[in-house]
């Protein structure tokens, strides 16, 4: 099967099941009418949620949805190539003759991996230092620190202006190298963003209501043409909107360890690997 | 399936949850206004069942086109989320510029005096003022008292009497930096990086001024009520035939519907306030504040 019959990752999981209770619903409804209640038959209901309204709302909240995951792997995108150009910069720039500076220079290389994967951490909420090697931490406590990378940022900071002021870095590699680490910065507060404010309740709790009039007034405008269908048809309409709805819910935070999420775990061991890489050539450069 | 079922039933325990949710929902606003159109269809059933059949008017089905007012009402929702969503970006804006500057204010400044720590300290702690007196500025609020932790009883009397407080704490950060950079503590490029990220500062204050300032405009929020209230209002008529004394709960239903979709436009489009679907303005100052204290606590640049 290709990709159309694929669970994984797919929003049928956590769709069928309520999609399956409107069908419920639906048959109820059917076992009514073929009692003699005819009364349950009212097409007129289809004006309860103008089509229109309900579509477009729905349609926008996927959408604004994946602009937040888009947004959020940008930013991603953007932390890789500034700790690439950083890394380069610690590495090539910094003049590090003595054995001292070098290890100086390799615990400055190392915190910057760390950077992103204690950002990794921190957007899933999960200890500072989980998974990271000790060496890139060095003498770093993290575990009290709200928000581990900032830190890191701040002693990476401290070490490129030490540099500086001992000759080491001329000032417009430390101007190039700060704006570099701003940037990491920015793309870490993006990932906060993103993470930390969700659609606004007011849109997700009334969408949810239009979403569950919709499918409950479905049965009634549909009984008299499909009887004993009626709860197949309900189930069938409702699977497809409530999935609309679902893909949303899915991609607005896309932080975690979902088939839908972003794959930070391979980005963060490209980077761990280049990095390591780089430090392997110190003595060489 | 890698999903073990009770993740699932977790999630879909919290959909039904948010489903009835009142807390941050439209229903308390909505509510209300759908029982009086529900009452107004109550009226109109009871007429026609009276005998007053010519109340069965279907052609006011066309008085307002439903593709007219549903676009009206989903460009009214989503322009008013664009603008909370902007609102978040400049406040994500903010938190960066003061997190970089402090950073470089921090590390870069150099130290020659002994006066000079506290005095940067000060200049830190002024980033923290800016955003709190950004914050008390788009809710219309004076500045709050707890600022005197921050600055000194001097500083807080000239910030209460300026017109824009904010400005004025954005003058006195230039003002050091370019000091600095006098006393030669900071190199041409720092000063430049630093004030760029003052820039930013300000012209996020300036994103979020507009959106405070300058609401959708009139015409339009007051024709989409007009609209909608002629259009719950025509309900009835043209369904009373149909329907009879189901008229009244139907005729609230869509009410609610509708009237909740303009209510979440209402609710977001000034994302500054203190409701429950505001930005958390007053969580972010507190997290800025921490992670200020953070910095100042960590070891001093060595020389």
């Amino acid at each position: 099967m290709g990709a159309g019959g694929d669970l994984r990752g797919s929003v049928v999981v956590e769709t069928l099941p309520k999609a399956l209770w409107f069908g419920l619903w639906g048959g109820a409804i059917a076992f009514l009418y073929k009692q003699g209640f005819s009364q349950v038959n009212l097409p007129l209901l289809s004006t309860l949620i103008p089509n229109l309204v309900l579509g477009l709302l729905l349609v926008f909240r996927t959408n604004t949805a994946y602009e937040r995951y888009w947004d959020g792997r940008k930013a991603w995108g953007v932390i890789v190539s500034a700790t690439r150009n950083l890394g380069r910069t610690l590495a090539i720039g910094v003049a590090a003759p003595e054995s001292s500076a070098q290890a100086a220079q390799t615990k400055a290389l190392y915190l910057l991996a760390a950077f992103a994967l204690t950002t990794k951490n921190y957007l899933r909420g999960e200890p500072a230092t989980a998974d990271i090697p000790p060496q890139f931490l060095g003498e770093e406590q993290l575990d009290s620190i709200p928000r581990p990378p900032l830190h890191l940022a701040n002693r990476l900071a401290a070490y490129l202006q030490s540099q500086y002021r001992g000759g080491h870095l001329n000032e417009s590699q430390l101007a190039t190298a700060q704006t570099t680490l701003d940037d990491l910065v920015a793309n870490f507060t993006a990932c906060e963003r993103i993470q930390r404010t969700p659609l606004p309740l007011a849109y997700s709790i009334h969408l949810k209501q239009l979403l569950l009039l919709y499918n409950l007034s479905l049965p009634f405008q549909v009984v008299a043409t499909f009887l004993w269908l009626t709860p197949i048809m309900v189930a069938a309409i409702s699977f497809t909107i409530l999935g609309v709805e679902e893909i949303g819910l899915q991609i607005e935070d896309p932080f975690g360890r979902d088939a839908n999420d972003l794959p930070l775990d391979s980005l963060c061991t490209m980077l761990v690997d280049e990095i390591e890489a780089l430090i392997r050539e110190l003595p060489l450069l | 399936m890698n999903y073990p079922s009770f993740d699932l039933s977790v999630s879909l325990a919290r959909w039904w949850r948010q489903a009835f949710s009142l807390r941050g929902s439209v229903v308390p606003e909505t509510l209300p206004r759908s029982l009086v159109c529900g009452a107004f269809g109550v009226a109109i059933s009871a007429l026609y069942e009276q005998g007053f059949t010519q109340l069965h008017l279907p052609f006011l089905g066309s008085i307002i086109p439903n593709l007219v007012l549903g676009l009206l009402l989903v460009f009214r929702t989503n322009t008013a989320y664009d603008r909370y969503w902007e609102g978040r970006k400049a406040w994500g804006s903010i938190i960066n510029a003061v997190r970089n500057l402090a950073r470089q204010i921090w590390v870069a400044v150099y130290e020659r005096e002994s006066g000079d720590r506290p005095q940067k300290e000060q200049a830190l702690r002024w980033l923290v003022v800016f955003a709190r007196s950004v914050k008390q500025y788009l809710r219309q609020e004076p500045l709050d008292e707890d600022l005197v932790a921050l600055i000194s009883q001097s500083q807080y009397q000239q910030l209460q009497q300026v017109n824009h407080p904010s400005l004025e704490v954005a003058f006195w950060i230039g003002d050091y930096l370019q000091h600095q950079y006098e006393r030669e503590c900071l190199n041409i490029y720092q000063l430049n990086t630093a004030q760029n990220l003052l820039n930013q500062l300000v012209d996020n204050l300036g994103v979020c001024e507009r959106i405070k300032r300058t609401p959708i405009p009139l015409a339009y929020a007051i024709h989409l009520k007009q609209l909608l209230v002629m259009y719950c209002f025509s309900l009835p008529f043209q369904t009373v035939e149909a329907l009879h004394w189901a008229t009244g709960p139907v005729t609230a239903l869509i009410g609610f519907t509708l009237l909740g979709v303009e209510e979440i436009a209402v609710q977001i489009e000034d994302p500054f306030g203190r409701d429950p679907n505001d930005l958390p303005l007053d969580a972010i100052c507190q997290v800025m504040l921490r992670n200020i204290e953070d910095l100042i606590a960590l070891s001093p640049p060595r020389p």
